[in-house]
């Protein structure tokens, strides 16, 4: 059998390339595929990237891609609506077109590239992350009311915020936005801050992250130096990987962290997980910078508003103390002189009342004697027989005994102004009575 | 006067001399002496309003500057 005549490469290639230029011209396909080995040439703003689609870790299909700038353009706006970056490792559904070259093969070439679907491939990656979380660390990520809880947003922080672990690219501009607004704050706080460099960016980048956490924990235990804050921050640039901040290793190592971490990663649309699970998320370095600042203000301020207080209360009690000493004085220079008054005065009472007093008592005494008098004068002798009565006397005694008369004894009678003389003839009792009185 | 005597006792003396002064309650032979004794008290009771007051104000003066 005669060998055909062989003919040049060029000439296979160039059949190749007729016969997939007429099968594919006026064909577009939507496919669905992951990126990888993706590269972007800024100067001509050309993407390139393989599509693979792949079965467990082997590849079950492999087509080269690129992006002119139609693509690139289309890419733009995917990352704008996304908040993702067109990178190795997301899952795409892209319109492409087939090409093929002599030099290069193979292309497909992006022509659209659909946001909704890329984003639904993120969230259902994440709900996978986070269905592992809860089943496979129960202590460290629970649900409580249907929220994402964690570990570390059970801890608490310190009311003043100064040594700070800060994970982070050394070279972004996020750091330095951070850095910058930290240390350059108008009210003069000092911050001790060690940096822990860090990639942020690429999924392949997880373990990475959580290995800094790892050591951040370590540096803590030997060194005995409790951080108050660890911030883990990202930044510059419209679009945000927020692959690596959904993996599990990095949510993970967030969760579990022993410090409260305050997260900037730089994104505006949604939150990844590792921001779910922080201390606290803020939007960009720059908030992580304010917010640790006004959380040392808020403390500045209560200990200046008690400093106030202290005064205020300070005066008002020296006041108090001077205004009741003020008050007892000058009650006590006016109270004995009046004591004194009071007493003067009852003297002089007692001085005015006290010959009136014996007066009256000179008086009372007279009349008593008066009426004493009176009454002996009633009852005198001479007022006996000026009355009318008689009485007997015997040898100028008085009689009032009858017995101490005998019949026969000489007796006188005495009258007013007479004594009748004569003797004792008959003695009878008498029982009427004397007197009608 | 004792020394270690606290302005709340010294206060809370006078006090009670005030008002067993003003009830009366004291004797005209012990009111010289009682009187003599609130005096006393009340000159201590000021001199020490007045120190704690200069001391005060000097921390004052001081936490003012630090602001």
């Amino acid at each position: 059998m005669a060998m055909p005549s062989p003919i040049a490469l060029s000439e296979l290639s160039l059949l190749v390339q007729e016969t997939l230029r007429r099968r594919f011209l006026h064909e577009r396909y939507w496919v669905l595929a992951e990126i990888s080995n993706h590269s972007f040439y800024p100067q001509k703003g050309f993407h390139y990237f393989d599509l693979v689609e792949k079965t467990g870790n082997s590849l079950k299909a492999k087509i080269p891609g690129v992006a002119w700038s139609p693509g690139a353009m289309q890419i733009a706006a995917f990352e704008r609506s996304t908040g993702q970056k067109f990178q190795s490792g997301i899952e795409v559904c892209i319109e492409v077109t087939i090409e093929y070259h002599a030099v290069y093969g193979l292309k497909a070439t992006l022509q659209h590239i659909d946001p909704a679907y890329t984003l639904g491939q993120l969230a259902l990656a994440r709900q996978q992350v986070i269905y592992r979380l809860l089943r496979d660390e129960p202590d460290t990520v629970w649900l409580e009311d249907e929220q994402l809880c964690s570990f570390n947003q059970q801890l608490t922080l310190a009311p003043v915020l100064q040594k700070l672990a800060v994970v982070g690219s050394l070279q972004s501009a996020g750091l330095e936005d951070f850095r910058h607004s930290l240390l350059e704050n108008p009210f003069e706080y000092i911050f001790e801050i060690d940096y822990y460099d860090s990639r942020v960016q690429g999924e392949e980048q997880a373990a990475a992250l959580a290995d800094t956490f790892e050591k951040i924990k370590q540096h803590s235990r030997q060194t005995g130096i409790d951080y108050d804050a660890i911030v883990l921050i990202r930044g510059g640039g419209a679009s945000t990987d927020l692959l690596l901040f959904d993996q599990f290793e990095t949510a993970l190592a967030v969760a579990g962290a022993p410090f409260p971490v305050l997260t900037g990663i730089g994104h505006q649309k949604d939150q990844t997980l590792a921001d779910l699970l922080a201390f606290r998320s803020l939007k960009t370095p720059t908030q992580v910078a304010e917010h640790i600042l006004q959380q040392n203000r808020h403390f500045e301020l209560s200990v200046l508003q008690t400093q106030a207080q202290l005064l205020t209360h300070s005066r008002q009690r020296l006041q108090e103390a001077k205004l009741s000493l003020a008050q007892i004085r000058s009650a006590l220079t006016l109270q004995p002189a009046r004591h004194l008054t009071s007493q003067l005065r009852r003297l002089d009472q007692l001085l005015v009342s006290l010959p009136s007093l014996s007066r009256t008592r000179f008086k009372n005494e007279r009349q008593q004697l008066d009426s004493t008098r009176r009454l002996l004068l009633m009852a005198s002798p001479e007022k006996t027989l000026e009355r009318g009565f008689a009485w007997i006397e015997k040898a100028g005694e008085i009689i009032t005994d009858p017995a101490a008369l005998a019949l026969g004894d000489a007796i006188q009678i005495r009258l007013k102004n007479n004594l009748i003389h004569s003797h004792v003839e008959q003695k009878t009792s008498n029982d009427g009575p004397a007197f009608e009185l | 006067m004792d020394p270690h005597l606290s302005y709340e006792a010294a206060f809370e003396e006078l006090q009670e001399l005030a008002s067993s002064i003003e009830n009366e309650t004291i004797g005209i032979d012990q009111l010289a002496e009682k009187l003599k004794r609130a005096a006393e008290l009340i000159t201590f009771c000021q001199a020490r309003l007045r120190f704690t007051e200069s001391e005060v104000n000097k921390i004052i003066g001081l936490m003012e500057k630090s602001q």
